[in-house]
């Protein structure tokens, strides 16, 4: 490990290594209406886009693209399984804080959680189906 | 091709396993019914063969770049050794302050000894290298002026394994009558050196980046003409004055010996690892989106490549290099994943930087862990490309 390289615990190390959600759509969605949102830079080393499959109201499925470092992949791919099957709501959407706290990401990759919720919820946005925003202030 | 049943150690430029003849040596010199007593005891036999053990190796070190014996100081590492260098020249005789150059490229022992030199009130100058990671040699001769006591500038850069004109530049130091130190633990036994024709007044050494143990380096101080240094520690006189210190004994004859080694297997090394590299680089090549950062092979220490690999994120690479021990050569934070400073300094955008692995091959490293260590670093790439954002490039 490097100096500086984030240590991940157990649940974000899965993730990171086993990310969910990868790969082209399932056949039962492709047909379905889907969203789009992202947030950060490449420029900056860290930017994520979701990509949501939506279905009466619903998230049934989520793929994503990610360029950014251990923490922000791991954060990635546990929303997007977190989001799958979800209300297509704000509501459904952790706040970046909490999902980096689940993941028990380091203090100073706290970041790397609003981002992917920045991301969702710039999908669900596009999607026209956001409300009120409960967790964004 | 199987999965190995070790890990395939491609950060030689971090440091080196120690060479089993130099764990051979030391062993010697450590327990009681060995030659472990103090070389500085020389009113008994047992001092004395001790003595005669650390006299030996300092003529080996002496021997691989062209130096005299006594002209070799022992440290406990290149850290130590450059400390001694910058803080000792820039301290001596001179009072006030003076002016330091050197580079922004060089390890971070040169570039947090300058810091602290600029605090206590020292003017310094961080030369800008060539795309490349060369320094030019007018460069410096324009950064040079009337207070210059010393210039500071590494043989062969740790990350990007550049290999500086030292000949060029330290006749310009020569003829302006500026001392010349030049950071070579990452070149001793790499490329020729030859301090009997070279302007250097200091080198500094170490140990484990050849094979030998850590925690022993040395210092070169030229005795012809005299070079003057304040000593960083005191207590005994040890070393010419320049270090005091018990001699570690054993960690001193296991890095005489490496240089010993390393100066046997100069040619036989070197050739090795130019192939290793190569067969490293252009299987990497084959992937796509990758380039090599830094110098052409004629400027570059043949045991270290620097490669960036586009839509991929060097930090997150490393956890899906489960088999193979590489490093991206930067000091990251975590928050803001800095890219390493020596890619940004030879002009890198962040996220070039942020996407390239420093790998380095050394004696041990065969062809068989290279093609089994592209087949796993081309993999992990992979993986990352399929979920990394469409149409970005490095």
């Amino acid at each position: 490990m490097n100096p500086g390289e984030p240590v991940l615990g157990e649940l974000a190390r899965d993730h990171l290594l086993h990310p969910r959600n990868t790969g082209g759509w399932p056949g039962e969605v492709t047909d379905l209406p889907r969203a789009s949102g992202e947030a950060g830079s490449a420029t900056s080393g860290a930017f994520v886009r979701f990509r949501m499959a939506l279905d009466s109201g619903r998230i049934v499925a989520v793929r994503y693209e990610v360029l950014g470092g251990p923490s922000l992949l791991a954060a990635a791919s546990w929303l997007s399984e977190h989001l799958t099957g979800k209300p297509a709501a704000a509501e459904s959407v952790p706040a970046g804080l909490e999902m980096a706290r689940t993941l028990e990401l380091e203090r100073a990759e706290h970041g790397m959680g609003l981002l992917v919720e920045n991301a969702a919820l710039d999908a669900l946005k596009a999607s026209g189906e956001a409300r009120i925003l409960s967790h964004e202030a | 091709m199987d999965k190995p049943n070790h890990t395939i150690y491609l950060d030689y430029a971090a440091t080196t396993p120690a060479d089993p003849a130099v764990v051979e040596a030391m062993l010697p010199y450590l327990g009681l019914g060995g030659c472990f007593a103090n070389p500085a005891s020389i009113s008994h036999a047992a001092g004395r063969s001790a003595r005669e053990a650390v006299e030996s190796a300092r003529g080996h070190i002496a021997a691989l770049v062209g130096a005299q014996p006594e002209e070799i100081v022992f440290t406990s590492g290149a850290t130590e050794s450059d400390n001694l260098a910058l803080q000792g020249v820039m301290h001596c005789c001179h009072g006030g302050t003076g002016h330091l150059i050197t580079e922004r490229c060089e390890h971070k022992a040169i570039l947090d000894t300058a810091d602290a030199l600029e605090h206590e009130g020292h003017r310094v100058t961080f030369l800008a290298p060539e795309p490349d990671g060369r320094i030019l040699p007018e460069k410096l001769a324009e950064a040079i002026d009337e207070d210059t006591r010393l210039v500071s500038i590494m043989l062969v850069n740790n990350e990007i394994g550049v290999i500086q004109d030292i000949a060029a530049l330290g006749e310009i130091c020569r003829k302006r009558g500026v001392l010349f130190h030049v950071d070579a633990a990452q070149g001793a036994g790499k490329v020729p050196i030859d301090l009997s024709r070279l302007a250097v007044d200091l080198m500094s050494f170490s140990g484990h980046k050849l094979y030998g143990p850590k925690g022993i380096g040395a210092l070169y101080v030229r005795k012809s003409p005299d070079v003057r240094l304040d000593a960083c520690m005191h207590g005994g006189g040890h070393e010419r004055g320049f270090r005091s210190g018990t001699l570690a004994t054993h960690q001193i004859v296991g890095m005489g010996t490496a240089f010993a080694i390393a100066r046997e297997r100069f040619d036989i090394d070197r050739a090795h690892c130019a192939k290793l590299t190569a067969q490293l680089r252009d299987g990497l090549l084959e992937l796509g989106g990758v380039e090599v950062n830094g110098p052409d092979d004629a400027h570059r220490a043949g045991h270290i490549i620097n490669l960036a690999f586009a839509n991929v994120v060097a930090d997150t690479l490393l956890y899906f290099l489960t088999d193979v021990a590489v490093s991206t050569g930067s000091a990251c934070s975590s928050s803001s994943r800095a890219p390493s400073y020596v890619l940004k300094a030879i002009g890198l955008s962040d996220e070039r930087a942020r996407s390239s692995l420093r790998l380095s091959v050394g004696r041990f490293t065969t062809g068989e862990e290279i093609r089994y260590a592209v087949k796993h670093i081309g993999e992990a790439v992979e993986r990352l490309r399929a979920i990394a954002p469409r149409a970005q490039t490095v």
